[in-house]
């Protein structure tokens, strides 16, 4: 009984007209969020393959040295190009079926939905944290080395 | 007037299932949205403190060096880092609102956090048109 309560307690918000609204322009600058994403991901890649690498000199030494710089470039752009396709893969997913959720009236739909805005958020949560945990290892090491040189 | 009984059943409702989804969706926000503070805490210290070296390298890279444009590239700081800011807000408020409005069932707040999140997309939407265009530049640069 108490849990039927907690279950129908849920009902009293809804999607009205205003909350309708607000997801249908979020829905769309989702969508075009992602789009863009796509697009920009994909020219990176390209600039990267096929971009030049400038060098002042023909030396052997600097050809070595372009070389690598392309090789890592290609690299980055490879790997940032595939974390955010899978990122924006998800904030894709979420604007088609809240989109199909808000036009069909499906419940489904939108919790589909809105389970796909979930990951998206949470995989940006994991890297943050990654991001967080690097950056604060990278202070650590510095600190311990300035102590280090400072007992010498 | 009677009153459809079937309204409430071709209505869109925030049910069980919805409900525990968008208290996850705030969860992973808000954690973002502090990270993303703490991160510009960070950096207003860094620009605080060695913001004329920052503001120079930049100056030299990219614009030879020109003495007058280095207000200019102050400035342009300055404007990404309040916009960092207030996408890090909107962020923050929409998982407080969407939150608060599930726990005390208010409908006037959930709407309030979804408006925050629509500024949010409406922000970043245009970041990435931004983005966008300077790519596409960069690709008729090869």
């Amino acid at each position: 009984m108490e849990n039927e309560n907690q279950l129908d307690s849920f009902f009293k918000i809804s999607f009205d007209a205003d909350a309708r609204e607000h997801l249908k322009t979020i829905v769309l600058w989702a969508r075009i969020c992602a789009i863009c994403a796509f697009i920009s991901y994909t020219i990176a890649l390209i600039v990267a393959i096929f971009g030049k690498t400038v060098s002042p000199t023909y030396s052997e030494q600097s050809y070595q040295v372009s070389s690598n710089l392309k090789t890592w470039t290609i690299a980055s752009a490879l790997i940032s190009g595939i974390i955010g396709f899978a990122i924006n893969y998800f904030l894709y997913r979420f604007t088609a079926e809240a989109k199909q959720g808000l036009d069909v009236v499906d419940q489904v739909k939108l919790n589909d939905g809105l389970i796909n805005l979930k990951t998206y958020f949470k995989i940006i949560g994991v890297l943050f944290l990654i991001v967080l945990i690097i950056v604060g290892l990278v202070l650590l090491f510095v600190i311990i080395g300035s102590l280090g040189r400072g007992t010498y | 007037m009677e009153e459809n009984p079937n309204q409430s059943l071709i209505d869109l409702t925030v049910d069980y299932d919805a409900a525990n989804i968008l208290g996850e969706i705030a969860r992973w926000t808000k954690f973002i949205a502090i990270t993303g503070i703490i991160a510009i805490c960070c950096l207003i210290l860094v620009l605080f403190f060695g913001g004329n070296g920052v503001v120079s390298r930049i100056a030299d890279r990219y614009l030879s060096g020109s003495e007058n444009l280095r207000g200019f590239i102050l400035f342009a700081i300055v404007i990404v880092v309040a916009l960092l800011g207030v996408i890090v807000f909107l962020l923050y408020r929409f998982s407080a609102l969407v939150k608060k409005g599930i726990d005390i069932q208010d409908q006037d707040l959930f709407n309030k956090g979804l408006h925050s999140l629509k500024i949010y997309f409406i922000i970043s939407g245009t970041l990435a048109l931004i983005t966008l265009i300077s790519n596409v530049s960069g690709l008729f640069k090869l």
